[in-house]
Protein backbone atom coordinates (compact mmCIF):
# COMPACT_ATOMS: atom_id res chain seq x y z
CA UNK A 1 0.00 0.00 0.00
CA UNK A 2 1.52 3.68 -1.34
CA UNK A 3 1.95 5.70 1.53
CA UNK A 4 2.69 9.78 0.58
CA UNK A 5 3.89 12.31 2.96
CA UNK A 6 4.15 15.76 1.98
CA UNK A 7 6.44 18.66 3.63
CA UNK A 8 4.91 21.34 1.95
CA UNK A 9 6.82 24.66 1.42
CA UNK A 10 9.09 25.99 3.67
CA UNK A 11 8.89 23.03 6.53
CA UNK A 12 11.63 22.90 9.29
CA UNK A 13 14.23 20.34 8.05
CA UNK A 14 14.17 18.58 11.18
CA UNK A 15 10.34 18.08 10.47
CA UNK A 16 10.84 17.12 7.23
CA UNK A 17 13.30 14.52 8.40
CA UNK A 18 10.48 12.84 11.10
CA UNK A 19 8.59 12.75 8.22
CA UNK A 20 11.18 10.62 6.27
CA UNK A 21 11.58 8.07 9.54
CA UNK A 22 7.73 7.73 9.41
CA UNK A 23 8.00 6.60 5.16
CA UNK A 24 10.54 5.06 5.67
CA UNK A 25 9.76 2.60 8.35
CA UNK A 26 6.58 1.53 6.03
CA UNK A 27 6.64 -1.61 4.01
CA UNK A 28 5.21 -0.63 0.95
CA UNK A 29 6.20 2.32 -2.38
CA UNK A 30 6.76 5.22 -0.01
CA UNK A 31 7.44 8.79 -1.29
CA UNK A 32 7.91 12.40 0.60
CA UNK A 33 7.23 15.06 -1.13
CA UNK A 34 8.34 18.86 -0.86
CA UNK A 35 7.91 22.30 -2.46
CA UNK A 36 10.95 24.55 -3.30
CA UNK A 37 12.25 27.03 -4.90
CA UNK A 38 15.87 26.95 -7.02
CA UNK A 39 17.33 28.49 -3.82
CA UNK A 40 15.82 26.48 -1.31
CA UNK A 41 17.17 23.01 -2.20
CA UNK A 42 19.94 22.92 0.23
CA UNK A 43 18.06 24.16 3.47
CA UNK A 44 14.92 21.62 2.45
CA UNK A 45 17.20 18.78 0.88
CA UNK A 46 20.54 19.20 2.42
CA UNK A 47 19.77 17.08 5.41
CA UNK A 48 17.37 14.06 3.65
CA UNK A 49 18.70 13.69 0.31
CA UNK A 50 21.09 10.57 1.51
CA UNK A 51 18.37 9.22 3.42
CA UNK A 52 15.60 9.31 0.83
CA UNK A 53 18.10 7.27 -1.67
CA UNK A 54 19.45 4.34 1.21
CA UNK A 55 16.45 3.99 2.76
CA UNK A 56 14.21 4.01 -0.43
CA UNK A 57 12.18 6.50 -0.32
CA UNK A 58 10.82 8.61 -3.41
CA UNK A 59 11.21 12.11 -3.29
CA UNK A 60 8.65 14.18 -5.24
CA UNK A 61 10.18 17.80 -5.69
CA UNK A 62 7.74 20.37 -6.84
CA UNK A 63 9.35 23.41 -8.34
CA UNK A 64 7.50 26.47 -7.24
CA UNK A 65 5.49 28.54 -9.53
CA UNK A 66 7.76 29.58 -12.87
CA UNK A 67 11.07 27.94 -11.57
CA UNK A 68 12.76 26.08 -13.81
CA UNK A 69 12.45 22.34 -13.04
CA UNK A 70 15.58 21.47 -14.85
CA UNK A 71 17.59 24.22 -12.71
CA UNK A 72 16.50 22.49 -9.56
CA UNK A 73 17.26 18.74 -10.72
CA UNK A 74 20.69 19.92 -11.96
CA UNK A 75 20.99 21.76 -8.32
CA UNK A 76 20.20 18.22 -6.83
CA UNK A 77 22.83 16.57 -8.78
CA UNK A 78 25.43 18.95 -7.53
CA UNK A 79 24.06 18.96 -3.90
CA UNK A 80 24.51 14.59 -3.76
CA UNK A 81 27.70 14.80 -5.43
CA UNK A 82 29.22 17.32 -2.18
CA UNK A 83 27.59 14.60 -0.17
CA UNK A 84 29.71 12.03 -1.29
CA UNK A 85 27.02 10.02 -3.09
CA UNK A 86 26.35 9.04 -6.51
CA UNK A 87 24.19 10.93 -9.09
CA UNK A 88 20.20 9.75 -8.04
CA UNK A 89 18.11 8.18 -10.79
CA UNK A 90 16.18 11.79 -11.72
CA UNK A 91 12.85 11.88 -13.61
CA UNK A 92 12.19 15.28 -14.45
CA UNK A 93 8.70 16.34 -15.76
CA UNK A 94 8.10 19.70 -17.54
CA UNK A 95 4.70 21.35 -19.13
CA UNK A 96 3.98 24.55 -21.40
CA UNK A 97 0.54 25.87 -21.52
CA UNK A 98 0.65 27.10 -25.96
CA UNK A 99 -1.36 29.90 -26.43
CA UNK A 100 -2.45 30.10 -30.05
CA UNK A 101 -3.25 34.00 -30.94
CA UNK A 102 -6.32 35.22 -28.83
CA UNK A 103 -9.17 36.90 -30.26
CA UNK A 104 -12.19 37.56 -28.40
CA UNK A 105 -14.23 34.46 -29.08
CA UNK A 106 -11.42 32.59 -28.19
CA UNK A 107 -10.95 34.36 -25.10
CA UNK A 108 -14.51 34.05 -23.72
CA UNK A 109 -14.23 30.48 -24.48
CA UNK A 110 -11.69 30.17 -22.08
CA UNK A 111 -13.93 31.13 -19.27
CA UNK A 112 -11.68 34.05 -17.62
CA UNK A 113 -12.47 34.21 -13.73
CA UNK A 114 -12.16 37.50 -13.23
CA UNK A 115 -12.56 38.82 -16.48
CA UNK A 116 -9.46 40.14 -18.68
CA UNK A 117 -9.76 43.93 -18.14
CA UNK A 118 -9.26 46.32 -20.89
CA UNK A 119 -6.43 47.09 -22.02
CA UNK A 120 -4.43 44.43 -19.92
CA UNK A 121 -1.34 42.33 -21.47
CA UNK A 122 -1.44 38.34 -21.38
CA UNK A 123 1.98 37.57 -20.06
CA UNK A 124 2.19 34.44 -19.24
CA UNK A 125 0.41 30.90 -18.82
CA UNK A 126 0.09 28.01 -16.61
CA UNK A 127 -1.50 24.58 -15.46
CA UNK A 128 -0.88 22.20 -13.04
CA UNK A 129 0.52 18.67 -14.14
CA UNK A 130 -1.52 15.86 -13.68
CA UNK A 131 -0.55 11.91 -12.67
CA UNK A 132 0.33 10.53 -15.99
CA UNK A 133 4.17 12.32 -16.83
CA UNK A 134 4.52 10.47 -13.02
CA UNK A 135 3.62 7.22 -13.52
CA UNK A 136 6.33 6.88 -16.31
CA UNK A 137 9.05 7.59 -13.69
CA UNK A 138 7.78 6.03 -11.30
CA UNK A 139 7.42 2.64 -14.04
CA UNK A 140 10.75 3.62 -14.96
CA UNK A 141 12.23 3.37 -11.34
CA UNK A 142 12.92 6.93 -11.09
CA UNK A 143 13.97 7.83 -7.44
CA UNK A 144 13.71 11.91 -7.49
CA UNK A 145 11.03 13.40 -9.67
CA UNK A 146 11.65 16.94 -10.30
CA UNK A 147 8.44 18.49 -11.89
CA UNK A 148 6.74 21.54 -12.22
CA UNK A 149 3.56 22.91 -10.48
CA UNK A 150 1.47 19.77 -9.93
CA UNK A 151 -2.41 19.40 -9.19
CA UNK A 152 -3.01 18.33 -5.34
CA UNK A 153 -3.83 14.70 -6.35
CA UNK A 154 -1.56 13.89 -8.74
CA UNK A 155 1.16 12.38 -7.02
CA UNK A 156 -1.23 9.96 -4.85
CA UNK A 157 -2.76 9.23 -7.71
CA UNK A 158 0.72 7.86 -9.50
CA UNK A 159 1.44 5.99 -6.56
CA UNK A 160 -1.91 4.43 -6.43
CA UNK A 161 -1.86 3.58 -10.18
CA UNK A 162 2.02 2.11 -10.18
CA UNK A 163 1.82 0.00 -6.93
CA UNK A 164 -2.19 -0.79 -6.91
CA UNK A 165 -2.80 -1.09 -10.65
CA UNK A 166 -5.39 1.03 -10.68
CA UNK A 167 -6.20 1.30 -14.17
CA UNK A 168 -7.13 5.24 -15.84
CA UNK A 169 -10.42 4.79 -15.67
CA UNK A 170 -11.12 3.45 -12.07
CA UNK A 171 -12.76 6.46 -11.24
CA UNK A 172 -14.07 6.54 -7.76
CA UNK A 173 -10.74 4.67 -6.68
CA UNK A 174 -8.63 7.39 -8.43
CA UNK A 175 -10.70 10.26 -6.86
CA UNK A 176 -10.38 8.98 -2.83
CA UNK A 177 -7.06 8.72 -3.73
CA UNK A 178 -7.01 12.40 -5.48
CA UNK A 179 -8.48 13.92 -1.96
CA UNK A 180 -6.03 12.35 -0.31
CA UNK A 181 -3.22 14.27 -2.16
CA UNK A 182 -5.27 17.22 -1.86
CA UNK A 183 -5.32 16.97 2.03
CA UNK A 184 -1.79 15.94 2.29
CA UNK A 185 -0.21 18.78 0.07
CA UNK A 186 -1.60 21.06 2.58
CA UNK A 187 1.53 20.04 5.11
CA UNK A 188 1.16 20.33 8.65
CA UNK A 189 -2.43 22.16 7.81
CA UNK A 190 -3.63 18.70 6.21
CA UNK A 191 -3.91 17.49 9.93
CA UNK A 192 -5.22 20.53 11.81
CA UNK A 193 -1.86 21.48 12.94
CA UNK A 194 -2.09 25.29 12.31
CA UNK A 195 -5.85 25.62 14.08
CA UNK A 196 -5.69 28.06 16.84
CA UNK A 197 -6.55 25.60 19.48
CA UNK A 198 -3.65 23.00 18.25
CA UNK A 199 -2.27 21.60 20.95
CA UNK A 200 1.67 21.97 20.83
CA UNK A 201 3.64 19.64 18.14
CA UNK A 202 2.60 20.23 15.18
CA UNK A 203 2.96 17.35 12.86
CA UNK A 204 3.49 16.97 8.92
CA UNK A 205 0.77 14.74 7.47
CA UNK A 206 1.28 11.46 5.59
CA UNK A 207 -1.26 9.27 4.50
CA UNK A 208 -1.74 5.36 3.42
CA UNK A 209 -3.49 5.09 0.22
CA UNK A 210 -5.62 1.80 0.72
CA UNK A 211 -6.92 -0.48 -2.47
CA UNK A 212 -10.07 0.15 -1.93
CA UNK A 213 -9.88 3.59 -2.28
CA UNK A 214 -9.94 4.68 0.63
CA UNK A 215 -7.10 6.39 2.58
CA UNK A 216 -6.27 6.79 6.50
CA UNK A 217 -4.40 9.97 7.86
CA UNK A 218 -1.43 10.00 10.48
CA UNK A 219 0.92 12.97 11.36
CA UNK A 220 4.25 13.03 12.72
CA UNK A 221 2.85 15.54 15.70
CA UNK A 222 -0.66 15.53 16.97
CA UNK A 223 -3.32 12.68 15.70
CA UNK A 224 -4.89 14.87 12.94
CA UNK A 225 -7.95 15.93 13.50
CA UNK A 226 -10.88 16.54 11.70
CA UNK A 227 -11.63 19.92 11.24
CA UNK A 228 -8.12 20.42 9.88
CA UNK A 229 -8.51 17.44 7.57
CA UNK A 230 -12.19 18.92 6.26
CA UNK A 231 -10.79 22.33 5.76
CA UNK A 232 -7.47 21.14 3.71
CA UNK A 233 -9.99 18.90 1.51
CA UNK A 234 -12.36 21.45 0.57
CA UNK A 235 -9.81 24.61 0.98
CA UNK A 236 -10.93 26.98 -1.78
CA UNK A 237 -13.27 24.50 -3.98
CA UNK A 238 -15.72 26.55 -5.64
CA UNK A 239 -18.21 22.94 -6.44
CA UNK A 240 -16.97 20.00 -4.10
CA UNK A 241 -19.40 17.38 -6.22
CA UNK A 242 -17.14 18.86 -9.50
CA UNK A 243 -13.45 19.36 -7.99
CA UNK A 244 -11.60 19.32 -11.26
CA UNK A 245 -8.39 17.82 -11.43
CA UNK A 246 -6.10 16.81 -14.80
CA UNK A 247 -6.82 13.17 -14.48
CA UNK A 248 -10.49 13.02 -13.26
CA UNK A 249 -13.47 14.86 -11.77
CA UNK A 250 -13.80 14.58 -7.69
CA UNK A 251 -17.26 14.34 -6.40
CA UNK A 252 -17.32 14.81 -2.22
CA UNK A 253 -20.81 15.27 -1.41
CA UNK A 254 -20.89 12.22 -0.04
CA UNK A 255 -17.02 11.66 1.37
CA UNK A 256 -17.38 10.38 4.93
CA UNK A 257 -14.39 11.10 7.44
CA UNK A 258 -14.50 8.61 10.40
CA UNK A 259 -11.54 8.98 12.23
CA UNK A 260 -8.77 9.76 10.82
CA UNK A 261 -9.99 7.31 7.58
CA UNK A 262 -11.92 9.13 4.34
CA UNK A 263 -14.10 7.10 2.17
CA UNK A 264 -17.10 7.90 0.54
CA UNK A 265 -15.80 9.91 -2.41
CA UNK A 266 -17.45 9.45 -5.73
CA UNK A 267 -15.36 10.26 -9.22
CA UNK A 268 -16.11 10.46 -12.83
CA UNK A 269 -13.76 11.29 -16.20
CA UNK A 270 -11.95 14.04 -16.08
CA UNK A 271 -13.34 17.48 -17.77
CA UNK A 272 -12.17 17.98 -21.35
CA UNK A 273 -10.73 21.31 -20.26
CA UNK A 274 -7.86 21.63 -18.09
CA UNK A 275 -7.70 24.53 -15.10
CA UNK A 276 -4.92 27.08 -15.07
CA UNK A 277 -4.12 30.43 -14.65
CA UNK A 278 -3.79 32.80 -16.94
CA UNK A 279 -0.81 36.15 -15.79
CA UNK A 280 -2.09 39.21 -17.20
CA UNK A 281 -0.45 42.85 -16.91
CA UNK A 282 -2.85 45.16 -16.33
CA UNK A 283 -1.45 48.57 -15.55
CA UNK A 284 0.39 49.96 -12.44
CA UNK A 285 -0.10 49.73 -8.61
CA UNK A 286 1.03 51.90 -6.46
CA UNK A 287 1.15 51.20 -2.40
CA UNK A 288 2.63 52.94 0.23
CA UNK A 289 2.54 52.93 3.96
CA UNK A 290 3.62 54.80 7.22
CA UNK A 291 3.34 54.06 11.04
CA UNK A 292 1.44 55.79 13.33
CA UNK A 293 2.19 55.30 17.04
CA UNK A 294 1.85 56.17 21.04
CA UNK A 295 -0.91 57.46 22.40
CA UNK A 296 -4.08 57.78 20.05
CA UNK A 297 -2.44 56.84 17.10
CA UNK A 298 -5.43 55.00 16.08
CA UNK A 299 -6.94 58.29 15.57
CA UNK A 300 -4.41 60.24 13.96
CA UNK A 301 -4.03 56.58 11.23
CA UNK A 302 -7.82 57.23 11.18
CA UNK A 303 -7.97 60.99 10.82
CA UNK A 304 -4.96 60.40 7.79
CA UNK A 305 -7.28 57.59 6.09
CA UNK A 306 -10.17 60.07 5.98
CA UNK A 307 -7.90 62.52 4.37
CA UNK A 308 -6.28 60.62 2.24
CA UNK A 309 -9.69 59.10 0.99
CA UNK A 310 -11.18 62.53 -0.40
CA UNK A 311 -7.97 63.57 -1.75
CA UNK A 312 -7.92 60.07 -3.92
CA UNK A 313 -11.15 60.67 -4.96
CA UNK A 314 -10.77 63.40 -6.60
CA UNK A 315 -7.25 62.85 -7.83
CA UNK A 316 -8.59 59.34 -9.68
CA UNK A 317 -12.38 59.86 -9.53
CA UNK A 318 -13.11 55.99 -9.05
CA UNK A 319 -13.06 53.19 -6.76
CA UNK A 320 -9.53 52.11 -8.09
CA UNK A 321 -7.75 52.51 -4.57
CA UNK A 322 -8.42 51.17 -1.03
CA UNK A 323 -6.54 52.48 1.99
CA UNK A 324 -6.27 50.27 5.46
CA UNK A 325 -4.89 50.35 8.61
CA UNK A 326 -3.40 47.49 10.26
CA UNK A 327 -4.20 46.99 13.62
CA UNK A 328 -7.61 48.18 12.84
CA UNK A 329 -9.05 46.59 9.81
CA UNK A 330 -6.40 46.11 7.26
CA UNK A 331 -6.95 42.18 6.53
CA UNK A 332 -10.57 42.07 6.81
CA UNK A 333 -12.59 44.54 5.45
CA UNK A 334 -14.33 45.02 2.38
CA UNK A 335 -13.85 47.59 -0.58
CA UNK A 336 -17.10 48.75 -0.03
CA UNK A 337 -16.05 49.66 3.49
CA UNK A 338 -14.32 53.26 3.33
CA UNK A 339 -12.18 55.18 5.99
CA UNK A 340 -15.44 57.00 7.32
CA UNK A 341 -17.38 54.24 8.20
CA UNK A 342 -14.37 53.19 10.53
CA UNK A 343 -14.60 52.89 14.47
CA UNK A 344 -11.96 54.18 16.84
CA UNK A 345 -10.94 50.95 18.60
CA UNK A 346 -7.64 52.13 21.05
CA UNK A 347 -4.34 51.12 19.88
CA UNK A 348 -1.06 52.34 20.08
CA UNK A 349 0.35 51.11 16.85
CA UNK A 350 -1.27 51.12 13.63
CA UNK A 351 0.08 51.13 10.01
CA UNK A 352 -1.76 53.19 7.52
CA UNK A 353 -1.61 51.60 3.88
CA UNK A 354 -2.40 52.86 0.24
CA UNK A 355 -2.89 50.59 -2.45
CA UNK A 356 -3.51 52.46 -5.95
CA UNK A 357 -4.38 50.86 -9.30
CA UNK A 358 -3.92 52.88 -12.46
CA UNK A 359 -3.41 52.33 -16.04
CA UNK A 360 -0.65 55.01 -16.20
CA UNK A 361 2.23 55.56 -14.89
CA UNK A 362 1.85 59.27 -13.99
CA UNK A 363 -1.32 58.63 -12.12
CA UNK A 364 0.32 56.16 -9.89
CA UNK A 365 3.37 58.79 -8.99
CA UNK A 366 0.61 61.63 -8.50
CA UNK A 367 -1.49 59.12 -5.74
CA UNK A 368 2.26 58.41 -3.78
CA UNK A 369 2.67 62.54 -3.69
CA UNK A 370 -0.05 62.69 -2.21
CA UNK A 371 0.03 60.15 0.57
CA UNK A 372 3.97 61.19 1.33
CA UNK A 373 2.39 65.01 1.68
CA UNK A 374 -0.01 63.06 4.22
CA UNK A 375 2.75 61.67 6.01
CA UNK A 376 4.70 64.58 6.19
CA UNK A 377 2.31 67.23 6.63
CA UNK A 378 -0.92 65.30 8.21
CA UNK A 379 -1.93 64.43 11.69
CA UNK A 380 1.22 64.29 14.11
CA UNK A 381 4.09 60.71 13.86
CA UNK A 382 3.80 59.29 10.72
CA UNK A 383 6.71 57.53 10.61
CA UNK A 384 8.07 54.57 8.68
CA UNK A 385 7.31 56.11 5.25
CA UNK A 386 7.90 53.48 2.46
CA UNK A 387 6.33 53.43 -1.54
CA UNK A 388 6.62 51.21 -4.21
CA UNK A 389 5.73 52.06 -7.74
CA UNK A 390 5.42 48.97 -10.08
CA UNK A 391 3.81 46.99 -13.32
CA UNK A 392 0.67 45.31 -12.17
CA UNK A 393 0.61 41.46 -12.44
CA UNK A 394 -2.84 39.82 -11.65
CA UNK A 395 -4.12 36.11 -12.68
CA UNK A 396 -7.66 35.05 -13.87
CA UNK A 397 -8.67 31.57 -13.61
CA UNK A 398 -8.78 29.86 -17.09
CA UNK A 399 -10.21 26.48 -18.71
CA UNK A 400 -7.60 25.24 -21.29
CA UNK A 401 -8.57 22.96 -24.02
CA UNK A 402 -5.97 19.97 -23.38
CA UNK A 403 -4.75 20.71 -26.71
CA UNK A 404 -3.07 23.57 -25.31
CA UNK A 405 -1.16 21.74 -22.83
CA UNK A 406 2.23 19.81 -23.25
CA UNK A 407 4.65 17.94 -21.16
CA UNK A 408 7.33 16.09 -21.40
CA UNK A 409 8.89 13.63 -19.36
CA UNK A 410 12.14 12.58 -19.38
CA UNK A 411 14.38 9.93 -17.17
CA UNK A 412 18.23 9.73 -16.39
CA UNK A 413 17.74 6.55 -18.27
CA UNK A 414 16.38 8.15 -21.02
CA UNK A 415 19.95 10.21 -21.63
CA UNK A 416 20.61 14.01 -21.34
CA UNK B 1 -35.96 32.82 23.29
CA UNK B 2 -32.69 32.09 21.65
CA UNK B 3 -29.53 33.57 22.31
CA UNK B 4 -26.34 34.69 19.89
CA UNK B 5 -23.18 33.29 19.94
CA UNK B 6 -20.25 33.38 17.34
CA UNK B 7 -19.93 30.84 14.96
CA UNK B 8 -16.30 30.29 16.27
CA UNK B 9 -17.71 28.49 19.29
CA UNK B 10 -18.83 25.42 16.93
CA UNK B 11 -15.39 25.04 14.46
CA UNK B 12 -12.72 26.30 12.68
CA UNK B 13 -12.66 27.79 9.27
CA UNK B 14 -10.58 28.40 6.00
CA UNK B 15 -11.35 31.57 3.55
CA UNK B 16 -9.71 31.83 0.18
CA UNK B 17 -10.15 33.75 -3.15
CA UNK B 18 -10.90 31.75 -6.08
CA UNK B 19 -11.46 33.69 -9.17
CA UNK B 20 -13.54 36.04 -8.30
CA UNK B 21 -15.43 34.16 -5.98
CA UNK B 22 -14.90 34.32 -1.75
CA UNK B 23 -14.75 30.62 -0.85
CA UNK B 24 -15.31 29.81 2.67
CA UNK B 25 -15.06 26.29 4.64
CA UNK B 26 -16.25 25.72 7.92
CA UNK B 27 -15.53 22.46 9.75
CA UNK B 28 -17.34 21.28 13.06
CA UNK B 29 -15.53 20.16 15.95
CA UNK B 30 -17.97 18.28 17.15
CA UNK B 31 -20.05 16.94 14.92
CA UNK B 32 -23.12 17.04 17.58
CA UNK B 33 -23.74 20.47 16.61
CA UNK B 34 -24.56 19.99 13.04
CA UNK B 35 -27.86 20.62 13.47
CA UNK B 36 -27.94 23.99 15.22
CA UNK B 37 -25.14 25.35 12.70
CA UNK B 38 -26.90 24.40 9.74
CA UNK B 39 -29.79 26.06 10.86
CA UNK B 40 -28.35 29.39 12.25
CA UNK B 41 -25.23 29.65 9.39
CA UNK B 42 -27.54 30.11 6.88
CA UNK B 43 -26.32 31.19 3.33
CA UNK B 44 -29.09 34.39 3.56
CA UNK B 45 -26.87 34.84 7.07
CA UNK B 46 -23.45 34.66 5.53
CA UNK B 47 -24.84 36.79 2.78
CA UNK B 48 -25.49 39.42 5.06
CA UNK B 49 -23.22 39.55 6.96
CA UNK B 50 -20.54 40.10 4.18
CA UNK B 51 -22.75 42.42 2.27
CA UNK B 52 -20.28 45.09 2.14
CA UNK B 53 -18.27 42.71 -0.24
CA UNK B 54 -21.72 42.87 -2.36
CA UNK B 55 -21.74 39.10 -3.63
CA UNK B 56 -23.85 38.41 -6.76
CA UNK B 57 -24.80 35.18 -5.01
CA UNK B 58 -24.18 33.32 -1.97
CA UNK B 59 -24.61 29.10 -1.83
CA UNK B 60 -23.56 26.57 0.93
CA UNK B 61 -23.11 23.33 0.39
CA UNK B 62 -23.92 20.61 3.55
CA UNK B 63 -21.12 18.14 3.74
CA UNK B 64 -22.27 16.07 6.60
CA UNK B 65 -20.12 13.42 6.51
CA UNK B 66 -16.94 15.94 6.52
CA UNK B 67 -18.95 18.05 9.27
CA UNK B 68 -18.25 20.63 6.94
CA UNK B 69 -20.40 23.27 5.15
CA UNK B 70 -19.04 25.14 1.82
CA UNK B 71 -19.87 28.88 1.49
CA UNK B 72 -19.21 30.02 -1.82
CA UNK B 73 -19.68 34.59 -2.15
CA UNK B 74 -19.50 34.63 -6.11
CA UNK B 75 -18.26 38.01 -7.47
CA UNK B 76 -17.22 39.24 -4.38
CA UNK B 77 -13.56 39.67 -4.54
CA UNK B 78 -13.15 40.31 -8.47
CA UNK B 79 -11.78 42.68 -10.36
CA UNK B 80 -13.32 46.06 -9.45
CA UNK B 81 -14.09 45.40 -6.49
CA UNK B 82 -10.94 46.03 -4.45
CA UNK B 83 -10.21 42.80 -2.80
CA UNK B 84 -6.86 42.28 -4.46
CA UNK B 85 -5.58 45.50 -3.31
CA UNK B 86 -5.70 44.41 0.13
CA UNK B 87 -2.60 43.46 2.32
CA UNK B 88 -4.23 40.06 1.90
CA UNK B 89 -4.92 39.64 -1.69
CA UNK B 90 -5.91 35.28 -1.30
CA UNK B 91 -8.88 36.44 1.34
CA UNK B 92 -6.58 34.38 3.74
CA UNK B 93 -7.59 36.63 7.04
CA UNK B 94 -11.19 36.83 6.49
CA UNK B 95 -11.88 33.51 7.55
CA UNK B 96 -11.59 34.77 11.08
CA UNK B 97 -14.28 37.36 9.72
CA UNK B 98 -16.93 34.53 9.16
CA UNK B 99 -16.21 33.11 12.55
CA UNK B 100 -17.12 36.67 14.32
CA UNK B 101 -20.60 35.81 12.56
CA UNK B 102 -23.06 35.60 15.36
CA UNK B 103 -25.29 32.54 14.90
CA UNK B 104 -28.88 32.13 16.95
CA UNK B 105 -28.76 28.95 18.94
CA UNK B 106 -31.70 27.72 21.18
CA UNK B 107 -31.76 29.22 24.92
CA UNK B 108 -29.73 26.51 27.05
CA UNK B 109 -27.97 25.31 24.06
CA UNK B 110 -24.53 23.77 25.19
CA UNK B 111 -23.10 26.15 22.78
CA UNK B 112 -23.51 28.63 24.57
CA UNK B 113 -21.72 27.20 27.73
CA UNK B 114 -19.01 26.84 25.36
CA UNK B 115 -15.53 28.33 25.86
CA UNK B 116 -14.73 31.17 23.75
CA UNK B 117 -11.71 31.53 21.46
Amino acid sequence: MPRLGHAGRGERPDATAALLERLAAHDGLACLAVRLSLSGIERALGPILIECLSRRVRLAVEVDGDGDPGLVANALTALAARLGKRRPRLGLVGAHVMLPSLDTARLESLALDPPMPPGAKLVGAGAPLGAEPLLGLLAKGSEVIVSGPLSPGALAIALCRQDHRWSADDYDRLAGAAAAGRVVSAGAAGTGGDLDDAPAGIGLPYVDLAPDGGASFASTGQPPRNAGLALALLDGVRDPSSLCEPDITVDLDDATLLGPNLSGVRGAAAADRVEGTLMLETGHIAEAECAYGGTGAAGRAVAAARELEGRLAALLGDERFRIEIAGLDAATKSAGERASDLSVVPSRDVRLRMAVRTAARAAGEAALAEFAALAAFGPAGAGGFTSRLAPERRTSVARFPRAYVSWRASSAADGP
Amino acid sequence: MSGLVPLRRFGHARARVAGSALVFTFALNDPGHWHVVREGATAARVRAWFGAFRPARTTRRDLAGLAAFQFVLEAAAGAGRGHDLSVDPAGRALAQRLLEMPVPVPAGHPASALPPR
